[in-house]
C-alpha cells in the first residue's frame, strides 16, 4: 500500500481528480494521480481534503501517455485519519515538482493563439502533468456565458512571466466562487463576484506569508491540447474571509 | 456609423479567430451558426475567441457577459465588436482629441528625418569570427550580409547627434528652433542619462524640454507617441526624437554570449515632428498608435546585473523569434483596424528587424511583398530602437526620390523584450479631407 497526501482536489466533471504526494526515500516528493476504481472521475462528495494521508493500493497504468505519466490504477483511497497542516502541505509540495519559469513548469514550451489567451501543450510532449511554482501576483477574471459563469486567473511567475487564461479547478476556490455567484445571485452576479475576488479575497491571498500555486494539464481531446489549469492555489480559501460580504 | 470596409475587415477577423480556435478539420456551416451549441467550440474554445478578439479590437471585457438573447455566432460576434468599439472609442478618447479627431485642426507631421550607423563594417564571416560562432551562422542561418560597428571615437550621443543633424537639416529647422527633445537608448548605461547628453552635445536651448524614453527595442515608437501627444495638447512647438544604440560596446564589456552578440549593430536615427495646421501642409502626419506587453514572453530575452555587477544573460532565439513574428503579425493587424486600410495599401513596413530571415518569414505569412520592407539588418544588423527608425528614414528617402504615391501610408511596428509590442501608422495630411 501506498500512503499519499492528497495535493490537489480539481473540480473534473461528473466529479473530481485527485493528486496525491509519495514522500520517496531522498526526502522529497513525488505527485501520483490515482484513478478511481472505475470511472475517471472520483465521485461527488469526495470525502477527503488537502493535506489528509490515505493509502492506497496503486499500480502504473499500462501505456500511459505523455504529460500524464503520474497516472495510477486503484482501488479506492483509505483514510489513515492523519494529515498535514496547510503550512506542512505547502512545505511538501514545495520538495515536489516546483518551476521557477514557464518552460520548467513542463519542460517544454507552452503555446497560445494570444497572449490574453488559454495556454497548452501538445499531448504527447512534456514530461508531467502537475507542477507547483510560487506567484508574484494573482488577478482573477469571470466569465459570464448564456448558461454559466466561469472563474479564470491570471498569474505571475517568479521569472516575471505572466499565464493569462487560467481555468480555475480547484475545488475549494470554485466553491468559494460559487458562493460569490450565489450571494450576489442578480445580473451582476459575475462581475460582483470579480470585484470581491479581485478585492478583498486576493489581498488575504498576497499577503499570506506563504503563497503556491499549482498548474495541472487536462487531457487533450480531439484536438490533442492539453489545457493548462490551475488546480490548486494557496493559501485556500476560508470562511472568516467572507465576512465583509454584507447580508 | 461603420464604414462598409471597417465592418468587413472586422467580420473578417473574427471569422479567422474563430477558425483559429476550432482548428482544421471542422468547419463553420455559416456566420450564423451558434458555434457553442453546435459542439464546434467548447467552453475552452469560447473564451479562446473572446480573448482573441479582445485582443485585436483592444475593447476591454469584450463578450463579457454574453447577452442571453445573441447567438454564440461569428455575426453575433461581429456586431457586438461593431457596437462595443464606438462606445468603446467615445469614452476612451479625451475631449482634446475628440476635438483634435472630429475638426482635424491640429496634426502632427514629420518634418525631417535622418540617420547614422558605426563607421565600422563587418562582413557577416567576420563578425561569426569575433563572435566566436560556428561560419554560416549570422549569414546563412539568419540573412545578414554585413554588419555596422561604432568606431571607438563613436558612442550613442555621437552617432545621435549625427542622425539629429541630418534630421534638422531637411526639416529646416535649426537646433535653437527645438522645444523637447525626446530620446532612447537601451544600450547606453550612465549618469547624466543619454537624452540630456545629447540635449549639451547638441546645443539645444536652456528651455528645450528632456524626456528620456525606456522599452528597448520599442523605445522609438514609444518617444513618437509621447512627442505626438505633447504636440497635440499643446497645438504648436517642434519635437525632435531620437534613437541611439551602441550594442557593441555594452555586449563585449558585458561578455554576452557569442549568438547575442552577433545579432547587432550600432546605430541612430532621428525625426523632427511640428504640429500643423491640418489644411497646411502635404508632409505625412502621425496616425493612431497601438501597444501592449505580452508578459508570457518575459524570460525570453533577459540581461541583468547581478548583486555584484556581473551580467546574466538568457536568450532563447528559436522562441523569441516565433513570438517576436506572431506579435509583429497581431501589430500589423491592428493597424489594418486603426487605419481603416488594408495591408495590400501600404507603401512601406518600417518594422523591428530580429534578423533578415525573420522579416522574411513576417512577409510570407502576411503576404505581403518583401520589397516593401526596407531589410535594414541586412546591412546594419540588429539596430534595436533605431531599427524601424531607419526602416522609415530608407521608405521617406524613396518617397523624396521617386514618385510620390498619391494616398502614402506606412505601418511601423517593433517588438521588444518583455515582450513589449507597438505599432502606429504614417498617411498624408488631410487625407482624410480627400476622402
Amino acid at each position: 500500500m501506498t500512503e499519499l497526501i492528497v495535493s490537489d482536489i480539481t473540480v473534473m466533471a461528473p466529479g473530481y481528480c485527485v493528486i496525491g504526494l509519495q514522500r520517496l526515500s531522498s526526502g522529497s516528493f513525488r505527485s501520483l494521480r490515482p484513478h478511481p476504481p472505475s470511472g475517471f472521475a472520483w465521485a461527488d462528495p469526495f470525502p477527503h481534503r488537502r493535506g489528509d494521508a490515505v493509502l492506497a493500493q496503486l499500480v502504473p497504468v499500462p501505456g500511459v501517455k505523455h504529460p500524464h505519466t503520474e497516472d495510477h490504477l486503484s482501488r479506492g483511497l483509505i483514510s489513515t485519519g492523519r494529515g498535514l497542516a496547510e503550512v506542512e502541505l505547502i512545505g511538501a509540495l514545495k520538495q515536489a515538482e516546483i518551476a521557477q519559469n514557464l518552460e520548467e513548469l513542463f519542460q517544454c514550451e507552452i503555446a497560445s493563439q494570444s497572449s490574453r489567451g488559454n495556454c497548452w501543450i501538445p499531448s504527447g510532449q512534456g514530461c508531467r502533468s502537475i507542477c507547483g511554482c510560487e506567484f508574484e501576483n494573482i488577478r482573477f477574471r469571470v466569465f459570464e456565458g448564456p448558461d454559466r459563469a466561469t472563474l479564470r486567473a491570471r498569474l505571475v511567475l517568479p521569472s516575471g512571466e505572466r499565464l493569462e487564461s487560467l481555468p480555475v479547478v480547484d475545488r475549494e476556490w470554485v466553491g468559494c466562487f460559487h458562493q460569490l455567484l450565489n450571494h450576489f445571485r442578480d445580473r451582476h452576479a459575475g462581475i460582483r463576484s470579480e470585484r470581491f475576488m479581485n478585492g478583498p479575497l486576493r489581498d488575504r491571498v498576497i499577503d499570506a506569508p506563504q503563497r503556491f500555486a499549482r498548474i495541472g494539464l487536462a487531457r487533450g481531446m480531439q484536438d490533442a491540447k492539453c489545457w493548462l489549469m490551475l488546480d490548486s492555489l494557496f493559501p485556500q480559501p476560508q470562511e472568516s474571509w467572507f465576512q465583509t460580504l454584507r447580508p | 456609423m461603420t464604414e462598409p470596409r471597417s465592418q468587413t475587415q472586422l467580420l473578417q477577423f473574427v471569422r479567422e479567430i474563430v477558425n483559429r480556435e476550432i482548428g482544421s478539420g471542422k468547419a463553420v456551416l455559416g456566420d450564423d451558426t451558434d458555434l457553442v451549441a453546435s459542439g464546434l467550440l467548447d467552453s475552452m474554445g469560447w473564451i479562446g475567441v473572446l480573448t482573441g478578439i479582445e485582443e485585436l479590437t483592444q475593447i476591454p471585457n469584450f463578450g463579457n457577459p454574453w447577452p442571453e438573447d445573441r447567438p454564440q455566432s461569428i455575426r453575433a460576434l461581429t456586431e457586438i465588436a461593431s457596437e462595443a468599439g464606438l462606445e468603446s472609442r467615445a469614452e476612451k478618447v479625451p475631449e482634446w482629441q475628440a476635438t483634435a479627431d472630429e475638426d482635424r485642426d491640429i496634426e502632427v507631421a514629420i518634418a525631417g528625418w535622418g540617420f547614422a550607423v558605426g563607421a565600422r563594417e563587418l562582413t557577416a564571416r567576420e563578425m561569426e569570427k569575433e563572435c566566436g560562432l560556428r561560419p554560416g551562422t549570422l549569414q546563412d542561418a539568419a540573412g545578414f550580409e554585413s554588419f555596422h560597428i561604432a568606431s571607438e571615437a563613436e558612442d550613442q550621443v555621437a552617432l545621435g547627434k549625427r542622425a539629429a543633424e541630418a534630421a534638422l537639416a531637411v526639416a529646416g529647422v535649426e537646433a535653437s528652433d527645438v522645444d523637447l527633445l525626446a530620446g532612447t537608448s537601451a544600450t547606453f548605461l550612465g549618469l547624466p542619462p543619454f537624452t540630456s547628453t545629447l540635449h549639451t552635445r547638441l546645443l539645444l536651448p536652456v528651455q528645450c524640454r528632456v524626456l528620456e524614453i525606456g522599452g528597448a527595442c520599442v523605445g522609438l515608437l514609444s518617444a513618437l507617441w509621447a512627442a505626438n501627444a505633447v504636440l497635440t495638447s499643446e497645438g504648436q512647438g517642434t519635437v525632435l526624437v531620437v534613437a541611439s544604440e551602441v550594442h557593441s560596446r555594452l555586449f563585449a564589456s558585458l561578455h554576452a554570449p557569442g549568438n547575442l552578440r552577433g545579432l547587432f549593430g550600432d546605430g541612430a536615427c532621428a525625426f523632427v515632428l511640428k504640429a500643423r495646421a491640418t489644411q497646411d501642409g502635404n508632409e505625412l502626419a502621425l496616425g493612431s498608435f497601438t501597444f501592449g506587453c505580452a508578459g508570457r514572453f518575459a524570460s525570453a530575452f533577459e540581461a541583468r546585473l547581478n548583486q555584484i555587477g556581473n551580467a546574466g544573460f538568457q536568450f532563447k532565439g528559436e522562441q523569441l523569434g516565433r513570438a517576436a513574428v506572431d506579435h509583429l503579425q497581431h501589430v500589423i493587424l491592428r493597424l489594418e483596424r486603426l487605419s481603416g486600410r488594408p495591408r495590400s495599401e501600404v507603401d512601406a513596413f518600417a518594422i523591428h528587424e530580429p534578423n533578415p530571415r525573420l522579416v522574411g518569414i513576417l512577409a510570407q505569412n502576411l503576404q505581403v511583398p518583401l520589397e516593401k520592407m526596407p531589410l535594414v539588418s541586412r546591412t546594419y544588423g540588429n539596430l534595436g530602437s533605431a531599427t524601424c527608425g531607419i526602416g522609415l528614414c530608407s521608405a521617406l528617402n524613396r518617397f523624396a526620390k521617386a514618385v510620390r504615391p498619391t494616398q502614402p501610408l506606412i505601418f511601423l511596428a517593433a517588438v521588444g523584450p518583455g515582450l513589449l509590442w507597438a505599432g502606429m501608422y504614417l498617411h498624408r495630411q488631410a487625407e482624410h479631407l480627400a476622402a
